[in-house]
């Protein structure tokens, strides 16, 4: 194999599948055309010769750092009479040979695979997910070729690492114009954990299927719109104040047992009682901490626990607690 | 309803000779057959669970069972069910119901029918053979909801789904004919019935119908018979002297739920005779949380993620348990409007809720 110095007009660069072998996200060359301007090309790139046509297999960013210097030639390792799957895997292996590759790079090299195997996804699990780091599941796999519905803007999030492959994969189960908006107001500027990211995706989406509306329309509420335009917030109180508007709406009864429970309960706790229900009120127990510092303490906490029997505080917190 | 007929069917090598599976053959002789190994490794390698489920459930499998082929039911852990049992004649199920448990139980869901019925009769003739010794005198009267042994066909699939490709219900229901203290419920879905109608059932078989108002039954329960087919085809077996059970289970949170439900319950009963109604169980929605993510996955804006669903002790998703007393309790109270006697009981709930819907028993201990 020869290195030869070829055209670069007569390498495909705008026909539908002229990136076929390539994975590389973003495609822009950046300081490559810099570099290559001081130091000429390096290193020479890969084409494959396909009906008088070269394509592109190794080496996309220098070619087009080459063509916007105004070269008209380039050096190149030509490959003839190679099948297409050949192609694609020297173009994976030169690629993970270098550089860590980015969530939308591994993304682009499972769906290519996936279009030469025809979606067998046993193969996609076995031999391919391995190489890219990515758990040989199906629903890693998924994850992964479900990044190419996403908008330009969340590809470059998802490459650039401000969106994270988990966050992005909780938007999945959402319509593809919700997904954007959805993105845009609960990953925004404001980097939730994805336990935060997993409770308000679910809470929107079931918000917007309980009242028959489009999850865009659930972020026009204008108590939401409220704490998009409050200034004095930061993004993470942003956060927050959505978190909580979002867990309440979904869940008004849960919501108002809550307060009630924490409002009966209120008066023990300057006697340094807490009493607290079990999670989501299940179960038909109550926990009872009590703290005290010296004996006093003890003997006020028995007797505002007396007075709360008098007065029937318990049995209020026992009927919330049966769901009465 | 449209009854199943797959694309393709795969057949085990060692399932090919069982006479059901030459029968199954001869009535779908147009379809394309392969034989294959085994029916456990056989997910579809589609991209996207719902063209996965779609492309599996185009297909049947007929397969030979291993193991156990009868099983005793654990399913209520907080009720023992120790005289309860289960039969395992088919896998998977045509019938697509978003909530199914099967979605998060089986690695494919590919129909699956297991044509080695004479084993599964011997079986159940070894249980009932068994247990004779255990049955006490005042078992002689045991009624259709406290038979001495209860047999359930429809756990791991719809009782009636293939009945038209199996006649499955014919030997089950004549084996159980002549048993005095064992019953078999077959629970089901689906309106067709031809194969029940003038068996000699002698009252020892319980048909069993899932209702749920059109509303949900439209929504999630696809490929089913509707509300209405369900009624009549339980009409029709009630009017052959058949006892009917109803499940209403899963029950579905939605926001016109009361409308829904309290029209179901007078319409079933309105066309019911409640003499024959074997029992009624009341089963909230639940989903582990496997399946809740299959339906998020599968449905968007599902209705059934569309409640106030928290996790209970037992890491299943529920209704807020006020919300669930409030349905149980509105149901049950138009139950009790048209049939004030008939056996109710909740199934798959917590203890407390149980002890909290105990408060509204009837005389007869009943709910």
């Amino acid at each position: 194999m020869h290195i030869e110095n070829i055209a670069i007009a007569k390498i495909d660069l705008s026909s539908p599948g002229w990136d076929d072998f390539i994975f590389t996200y973003p495609l822009e060359p950046g300081p490559l055309v810099e570099s290559i301007r001081a130091v000429e090309l390096q290193q020479p790139i890969v084409v494959a010769e396909l009906d008088e046509q070269y394509k592109i297999v190794i080496g996309v960013r220098r070619l087009l750092a080459c063509k916007e210097l105004g070269w008209k030639k380039i050096s190149a390792l030509v490959r003839r009479n190679e099948t297409r799957e050949n192609l694609l895997w020297l173009s994976l292996q030169e690629k993970v040979g270098g550089r860590p590759l980015n969530a939308m790079e591994k993304s682009r090299a499972l769906q290519r695979f996936a279009i030469l195997w025809h979606g067998d996804l046993e193969r996609l699990q076995k031999e391919i997910c391995p190489r890219l780091d990515i758990p040989p599941t199906i629903e890693a796999a998924e994850t992964f070729l479900f990044f190419k519905e996403f908008t330009e803007r969340h590809q470059d999030d998802l490459a650039a690492g401000r969106l994270t492959p988990q966050h992005a994969e909780l938007l999945r189960p959402l319509r593809p114009e919700d997904r954007r908006v959805a993105a845009e107001k609960l990953f925004g500027e404001h980097r939730v954990s994805l336990q935060e990211a997993r409770e308000m995706v679910d809470n929107v989406s079931s918000l917007a299927a309980r009242d028959g509306v489009r999850v865009t329309d659930v972020f026009e509420r204008p108590p939401i719109k409220e704490i998009f335009v409050n200034e004095s917030w930061t993004p993470r109180q942003r956060a927050s104040q959505l978190r909580t508007y979002l867990q309440h709406e979904r869940f008004p009864r849960l919501s108002e047992t809550e307060e009630k429970f924490a409002q009966l309960a209120e008066p023990l706790a300057k006697h340094k009682i807490s009493v607290r229900p079990p999670r989501f009120f299940e179960g038909n127990e109550l926990t009872l901490t009590l703290r005290a510092g010296e004996a006093e303490e003890v003997g006020s906490a028995i007797a505002a626990m007396q007075d709360a029997t008098k007065r029937g505080l318990w049995k209020k917190l026992f009927a919330l607690l049966q769901g009465e | 309803m449209k009854l199943f007929h797959p694309g393709t069917i795969f057949v085990e090598r060692r399932a090919r000779d069982y006479p059901m599976a030459q029968e199954i053959l001869a009535r779908l002789s147009d379809l394309p057959v392969r034989e294959i190994d085994s029916h456990q490794t056989m997910a579809a390698q589609e991209l996207g669970i719902n063209r996965r489920i779609a492309a599996e459930k185009r297909s049947l499998i007929l397969a030979v069972k291993d193991g156990e082929l009868v099983k005793q039911i654990e399913r209520d852990l907080f009720r023992p069910t120790p005289n309860e049992y289960y039969i395992i004649h088919s896998l998977g199920c045509p019938f697509d119901c978003e909530y199914c448990f099967l979605y998060d139980y089986l690695d494919h869901q590919r129909p699956t029918i297991f044509v080695n019925l004479p084993e599964v009769l011997r079986r159940m003739a070894e249980i009932i053979a068994s247990s004779r010794e255990h049955i006490h005198s005042e078992d002689e009267t045991a009624s259709p909801t406290s038979p001495a042994l209860f047999f359930h066909a429809g756990e791991f699939s719809d009782a009636l789904a293939y009945d038209h490709l199996t006649n499955l219900s014919q030997p089950l229901v004549e084996f159980f004919a002549g048993q005095k203290h064992a019953r078999l419920e077959m629970r089901t879905k689906s309106d067709y019935v031809e194969n029940l109608i003038g068996l000699g059932h002698n009252g020892q078989t319980v048909v069993s119908w899932t209702f749920n108002p059109q509303d949900v039954a439209g929504r999630v329960e696809h490929q089913t018979a509707n509300l209405e087919e369900r009624i009549r085809a339980a009409q029709r077996v009630q009017a052959d002297g058949y006892w009917v059970g109803l499940r209403f289970d899963p029950i579905v949170w939605y926001p016109d739920w009361q409308t829904g439900y309290r029209e179901m319950v007078e319409k079933i009963f309105a066309a019911l005779n409640p003499k024959k109604i074997s029992d009624i169980s009341l089963g909230m929605f639940r989903a582990t949380p496997g399946l809740r993510r299959v339906i998020q996955h599968r449905v968007r804006q599902s209705w059934l993620l569309a409640g106030e669903l928290v996790q209970c002790e037992d890491k299943k998703y529920r209704y807020f348990k006020p919300i669930r007393l409030e349905m149980y309790r509105a149901i049950l109270g138009w139950i009790r409007a048209q049939a004030p006697e008939i056996q109710v009981e909740l199934c798959m709930e917590a203890p407390e809720v149980e002890k909290l819907m105990t408060r509204t028993k009837t005389e007869t201990g009943n709910l």
